[in-house]
């Protein structure tokens, strides 16, 4: 048997690949048997060309036979779908337009799986698989008891836990510090990190470039200068070469790169990560962290499990670890301290274990943009279905021929998959095309909208192998699924009557029926796309509240520009001399109305919170201390801020020129309403006291002089309470100038020049308009961006139903030719023909329309997490998104209706 | 009806058969499979002989017969054919089946009128 099959697979492997050998031994064959017939007839005495001419008709047809010979090599199957892609293709190529609209809807359909894939494959499946795979868990440090007091981890209990082999196979340590890095006189606001020299080799990553840390380098207070570049940091310096052995610099001093992370990595975390890695031993510079001492506690810890462990099955093993932990002379009075372990997170670096990441934003995001991506594919392959079916109708008579002259109804139906099959492939190539495009544009739009943050954001190439090949598997699927069922039901045919007529339906087969199985396609689509628009209303409306929420400030015409004086090791009397130098000269710009100093500044996610005590409040009397603190964000400003920043001042005054320079002696500070009525209610709080802390750690009482209306400090929080204390009172290092100007963007590089002559002992960080810091800020964008990717998606949605209807009623129409030629010659107005098609449309709108309601309304709740101030059931959204879907799919009809009235009565009745 | 004289076009199906049967006898060229069964049936069956070939290969395809090149008796290169094992079972049951079919034919033609 296996012999023979053996032999089978050859003879159909020669049948298709060696056909020329064939082909010259079949020659060879028949030439022999010829000439033995020509020299036979010779033989009974014919002259050679008569032999030959006899021997020619004795044999029959030479080329016939040689065709039926070949029809013996080809496999039957082969040769059958060959045949059925090149009629299919055939018939594509005849009706372009139909073929190129069911690509492109398919394509769309496609394109936005292929996307969203692709950020849940970078955001979830690649971490969770890599985390498996490792073995990865993250340490976390509590007092014993009680999942509570959770801080970092000292360097001694890093040691302590890295030499301990019970449970982890190995321990990495990491601590993160915002700080500012580039090339020399162009720093920016970054995020780096300090790492033990095992951080990559734990996380199983090896260097693009250069080579990572060594022992030597992550000992505590080593002190080498060296850094191990992010990827995503070259790229932005333009990826120079010899990029490895030059040197960047870090806050004040410089260091050698000595080489660059993989593509994509970041570390633990997703998508975003720091610029640089810098060795645990250079912690002791930047950051003043003595890792020598068991006080310092500033380290995040990672670990593989051992290979026989889990996550469940180390957690009772951690006595013995725990023991070793409390080895290590404790740093306060708490106690006994215990190690919980956790998933590695994708989002936290805090030293609190994280919330269930299930249903963070990142997994929601991917679950619903997955659900919503998938409804766009299946609106697609609902209209591929319709258009298919109504091709196929069209098509009765071509097939109904086809089954007459002896195809079977199995042929038939192969030829039309054969076309669906076709499209599919045509529509997943472009879809390629449509999705390498559109990786191109986000990449752009990420590095712009990311290049203000803090953080490194890591763009993979959207498009690999894996990517292709999903493609071609949702391609594959959508047509099996979507071109059989209209292949059944077109084949399914009755011979006489289709044979009969030429171009005008049958007339009494229920085609008006309204419920007939043909509708279901059409119905569904409708009932989608409202689901789909329903959603992009209600995103677009979340965006929208995003951008014009009442901010608490103008950003318009403002820059804003930081430097920071704490890299330049200025005592606290010298940098507040040179900060009001700059803030004089900054004044004097030409083009400059007014100018301020703050300490920070809002939606950039460096407001601190300090606690600010009543002293003459509400609570002041109340035995409980806690009631009478609050926490407040904190804001050191030089006089005129208020004006600068526009924000309004309510009642009272702004700091004096010598309060804010510090030279007036009574300390004086300004909050704003929330924290007004947090503590004295509806009293005047003008002319109060509150008490809070200084950096040295007494307590100053400061007199309220103003009242201020409350800024946001963020998109998804509401307006922090806010206290401002004069600049000159309580020195920062850290400094926002603040200018108004009339063109911000125009003054950019004339400031930049400016304070860089200046302020030479300060790296200027950033000089930046206010509105970009605004609508950059990271919540901010993901609104937008989910309103976008919506938004698009529901216009997909709407694109495919127009195109989609208008195919299907227009095939429906000229279907219809002569029935409504009869109907005009018996005196039909044209105003009743396009009722006649229009009614139908309505009906079906109506229908599709009022079944999406319910889908619209249940997606509404699904999606109420990732809203921003959007009712999920909201009724304006609702009733456009209807509106709109209603009037597109009359718009569909209309089209093809107002040809229908065209119809002259002669021409369509004799159209037979 | 002069037997010999008329010449008997093929049935339909027929020649695999006769293919089969004469490639029992020996390994054959098609000009040698051709002649053989002009001699055998006395010139009473006759077909086109082109129309061999695709037979040949077609029973060559199915597995009944396998090729080989080989020197013919007229000294040229020929390709000879030889029946394999499920040639040989494929012209035992086709012949039962002709036989069977052929003894209820004659049966029926040799029935008496009834008048």
């Amino acid at each position: 048997m296996s012999r023979a099959f053996f032999r089978f697979l050859k003879l159909r492997w020669r049948g298709v690949f060696g056909q020329r050998h064939k082909e010259a031994e079949l020659d060879r064959e028949m030439k022999y048997h010829l000439d033995m017939l020509v020299a036979e007839n010779i033989a009974e005495g014919m002259s050679p060309k008569e032999a030959r001419f006899a021997a020619l008709r004795e044999f029959g047809g030479v080329e016939q036979n040689r065709e039926a010979c070949r029809d013996t090599w080809r496999p039957a199957l082969v040769s059958g779908l060959l045949g059925d892609f090149a009629y299919a293709a055939r018939s594509l190529r005849r009706s372009p337009g139909f073929t190129m609209i069911a690509a492109f809807t398919l394509a769309l359909g496609i394109g936005v799986n292929a996307i969203i894939f692709s950020f849940v494959r970078d955001l979830i499946l690649r971490p969770l698989i890599r985390d498996r795979e490792l073995n990865l868990v993250a340490l976390y440090n509590s007092r014993v008891g009680a999942d509570r007091h959770f801080r970092f981890f000292s360097h001694l209990e890093f040691a302590a836990l890295r030499a301990s082999s019970e449970v982890f196979s190995d321990v990495a340590a990491m601590g993160v510090r915002v700080s500012a890095i580039g090339p020399e006189r162009n720093l920016q606001r970054r995020l780096i990190a300090f790492v033990s020299e095992n951080y990559f080799s734990l996380l199983g990553v090896q260097p693009a470039q250069g080579r990572f840390f060594n022992v030597e380098e992550s000992r505590p207070g080593a002190s080498i200068p060296v850094l191990v570049a992010n990827y995503a940091l070259w790229e932005r310096l333009g990826r120079p070469v010899n990029f490895v052995g030059s040197t960047l610099q870090v806050e004040d001093r410089t260091y050698t790169v000595i080489g660059i992370a993989p593509p994509s990595f970041v570390g633990l975390h997703v998508s975003i990560g720091p610029d640089a890695w810098l060795p645990l031993g250079e912690a002791a510079y930047l950051a003043k962290w003595d890792l020598q001492k068991n006080t310092t506690t500033c380290l995040n810890l990672f670990a593989r499990l051992r290979p026989e462990l889990s996550l469940a099955s180390a957690a009772p093993r951690l006595a013995s670890v725990n023991l070793r932990l409390n080895e290590v002379p404790p740093t306060d009075r708490l106690g006994a301290r215990q190690l919980v372990l956790a998933a590695p997170s994708r989002m936290n670096f805090s030293e609190v274990t994280p919330q269930d990441e299930t249903e963070g934003f990142i997994p929601l995001f991917s679950v619903l943009g997955l659900g919503l991506s998938l409804t766009v594919l299946i609106v697609a392959c609902l209209n591929l279905a319709n258009m298919l079916l109504a091709r196929g109708v069209a098509r009765h008579k071509e097939i109904a021929i086809r089954i007459a002259l002896g195809a079977s109804r199995w042929q038939v139906i192969r030829g039309l998959l054969a076309e669906g099959l076709l499209i599919a492939l045509l529509g997943g190539a472009l879809s390629l095309a449509l999705g390498q495009w559109s990786n191109d544009f986000l990449y752009r739009w990420s590095i712009d909208a990311f290049a203000t943050g803090m953080f490194a954001l890591s763009v993979q190439p959207f498009i690999d192998l894996s990517l292709v090949v999903a493609t071609l598997g949702f391609s594959l699927v959508a047509t099996l699924a979507f071109s059989l069922w209209p292949a059944l039901r077109v084949t399914q045919l009755d011979l006489y009557p289709d044979l009969k007529q030429i171009s005008g339906g049958p007339s009494g087969t229920g085609r008006n029926r309204f419920f007939s199985l043909g509708q279901i396609p059409l119905l569904g689509q409708i009932a989608l796309s409202l689901t789909l628009l329903f959603s992009a209303a209600l995103f677009i409306r979340s965006s929208f509240n995003a951008q014009t929420l009442e901010l608490g400030f103008r950003p318009q015409q403002q820059l804003v520009a930081l430097l920071d004086f704490e890299f330049a090791k200025l005592d606290r009397h010298e940098f507040w001399r040179r900060q009001q130098a700059l803030l004089a000269s900054a004044a004097t710009i030409p083009g400059v109305t007014s100018a301020a100093l703050a300490s920070n500044v809002p939606y950039n996610f460096d407001l601190s919170y300090q606690p600010v005590s009543e002293i003459d409040g509400v609570h002041a009397a109340d035995p409980d201390p806690k009631t009478a603190r609050h926490r407040a964000g904190y804001t050191a400003v030089t006089a005129g801020y208020f004006a600068t920043m526009g924000i309004s001042l309510v009642r009272g005054r702004d700091f004096t020129a010598e309060e804010g320079a510090g030279t007036a002696g009574q300390l004086v500070a300004i909050i704003d309403e929330s924290l007004a009525k947090a503590m004295f209610g509806d009293a005047d709080a003008l002319g109060r006291h509150v008490s809070m802390e200084n950096k040295s750690g007494g307590a100053s009482t400061l007199e309220i002089v103003g009242i201020v209306r409350s800024p946001r400090d963020d998109v998804f929080a509401r307006a922090p309470q806010r206290i401002y204390r004069p600049l000159g009172q309580s020195p920062e290092t850290n400094t926002y100038l603040h200018l108004r100007v009339s063109e911000p963007s125009a003054l950019i590089d004339a400031l930049r020049r400016h304070l860089q002559s200046t302020a030479s002992e300060a790296p200027v960080l950033f000089v930046r308009p206010l509105t970009q810091i605004v609508e950059k800020n990271i919540n901010v964008l993901l609104v937008r961006m989910a309103g976008a990717i919506f938004g698009v998606f529901g216009g997909i949605a709407l694109v495919i139903a127009v195109v989609g209807i208008y195919g299907v009623k227009a095939h429906a129409v000229a279907r219809r030719t002569r029935e409504i030629g009869v109907r005009v010659a018996l005196g039909a107005r044209p105003q009743d023909v396009m009722m006649l098609i229009l009614k139908q449309g309505a009906l079906q709108a109506a229908v599709g329309i009022s079944l999406g309601l319910g889908l619209a309304l249940l997606a509404g709740r699904a999606l109420s997490a990732m809203l921003y101030r959007v009712d999920p059931a909201d009724p304006w959204a609702l009733i456009v998104s209807a509106v709109l879907l209603a009037a597109s799919v009359l718009l569909a009809c209309w089209l093809p209706a107002r040809r229908a009235t065209k119809v002259d009565p002669l021409v369509a009745i004799r159209v037979e | 009806m002069l037997m010999g004289a008329v010449r008997q076009e093929l049935l339909q199906g027929t020649l695999d058969l006769l293919i089969l049967k004469t490639l029992s006898t020996a390994d054959l060229h098609g000009w040698d499979i051709a002649k053989r069964i002009a001699v055998v049936s006395s010139d009473r069956l006759t077909l086109k002989q082109g129309s061999l070939y695709p037979a040949l290969h077609r029973l060559e395809n199915r597995g009944w017969i396998e090729a080989e090149w080989g020197v013919s008796d007229a000294g040229r290169a020929a390709k000879f054919y030889r029946l394999t094992r499920a040639g040989k079972k494929q012209l035992a049951d086709e012949k039962e089946y002709w036989l069977g079919f052929a003894a209820a034919m004659s049966s029926v033609l040799d029935m008496k009128e009834a008048r």
